[in-house]
């Protein structure tokens, strides 16, 4: 590496390193007790109904703080300009065309400032570019625009996201709206069957955005931005799609111990967790899956783990003897 | 005798649904797939 003569001279003083490291935790300090943040939690903590509306609510109050937030902003400026090895303490957030800090995260909300530079977008619609798409994100945000950067959006709707989502009956992207959009202005995508596109824009936008996972859909879906037509889903659920990885490396380990853990995972809300489980719970135990497997076929609430289910049982156990529950009572 | 399945075999739904934060195509400048940075530790 070949280091800039500041960098040298950091790297080669311990003392100075120590006070950008003081400095940091001192932002941190600050600022994890401060007002913004534990006001901000005791409020998402008070909620009476938990709907995406009220914690919708709880983020406009957080970004209408503009005092705290002007000195949380004066801070890490005179921070930076004081020390170039200050190092903001918040996650940052990164995409071909936005930078981003994120300011508050909890379970049900994040907030995040950035900048969409016009110089990314320009370089990212003017580029070379594969297939692209629309991403319908599957919960519901809200953006407050500082500076629109006479920005140009367009809007889209796709068929609601619902737990019986089903790719066959996803339909096709549509537009249904273009227009401008100004200083101060607040957009609400419910990315359950809302979203937008950038498709123009002078300077670059400024905004805060609050993302409520209140009410997920179970999956993200993206539409083909030429054919419009659904693509792709992906799981809106972290922690089930670590667990999905997790059942699978204890399959891939041969860890039958664990068949009673897995069985309790079958248990997921989501139809997509249900039969990723069910899959690798038969290919480590068929006879422990066996039940399960016929409750699957028999009554899950989604018809198509339901079908696949009924398939799987057909193809594998078609010569098993039904349980003595099953059985038809005659007379 | 258990009896032995390979994974392989095992059908699988229609409904092809990815892992958390995967995208199969570059979004085209919409909404910021914030969901992705859902593990991120705060530092504060």
């Amino acid at each position: 590496m070949i280091a800039s003569e500041a960098l040298a001279a950091w790297l080669a003083d311990p003392e100075a390193q120590r006070r950008s490291y003081q400095g940091v935790d001192d932002c941190v300090r600050r600022w994890s007790s401060h007002r913004l943040m534990t006001e901000t939690e005791r409020a998402l903590v008070s909620l009476e109904e938990r709907t995406p509306e009220a914690v919708l609510g709880v983020a406009r109050a957080f970004m209408d703080r503009a005092e705290d937030l002007d000195a949380l902003m004066a801070e890490l400026l005179s921070s930076s300009a004081a020390d170039p090895f200050f190092r903001p303490p918040f996650q940052p957030m990164s995409s071909d065309i936005h930078n981003a800090f994120l300011l508050y995260h909890h379970p049900d909300l994040s907030i995040g400032l950035g900048v969409s530079g016009v110089d990314m977008l320009a370089a990212k619609k003017s580029g070379p570019r594969g297939a692209t798409s629309i991403g319908f994100t599957g919960v519901t945000t809200l953006y407050r625009y500082l500076r629109a950067g006479g920005a140009t959006l367009s809007f889209w709707e796709a068929p609601p996201i619902t737990e019986m989502f089903d790719s066959s009956r996803a339909g096709a992207a549509r537009l249904v709206g273009r227009r401008r959009i100004e200083d101060g202005e607040e957009i609400v995508i419910d990315g359950r069957h809302q979203s937008f596109v950038i498709d123009h824009a002078v300077s670059d936008i400024i905004f805060f955005q609050a993302l409520v996972r209140v009410d997920a859909a179970p999956v993200a879906a993206e539409y083909d931005s030429k054919s419009l037509s659904l693509i792709g889903a992906s799981s809106t659920d972290e922690t089930s799609s670590r667990v999905q990885m997790m059942v699978t490396l204890l399959r891939t380990m041969e860890r039958e111990d664990a068949v009673p853990l897995i069985v309790e995972a079958l248990d997921s809300p989501h139809f997509y967790t249900r039969w990723h489980i069910m899959r690798e719970l038969l290919a480590l135990d068929a006879d422990a899956a066996l039940p399960h497997l016929r409750r699957m076929a028999e009554a899950d609430p989604h018809p198509e783990v339901r079908a696949t289910a009924l398939q799987t049982l057909q193809l594998f156990f078609a010569d098993e003897p039904a349980p003595a529950g099953d059985v038809q009572c005659l007379g | 005798m258990t009896k032995k399945i390979a994974i392989a075999n095992v059908p699988e739904l229609t409904t092809s649904v990815g892992m958390h934060g995967s995208v199969k195509q570059k979004e085209v400048g919409g909404p910021i797939c914030f969901a992705i940075v859902v593990a991120a530790i705060m530092a504060l």
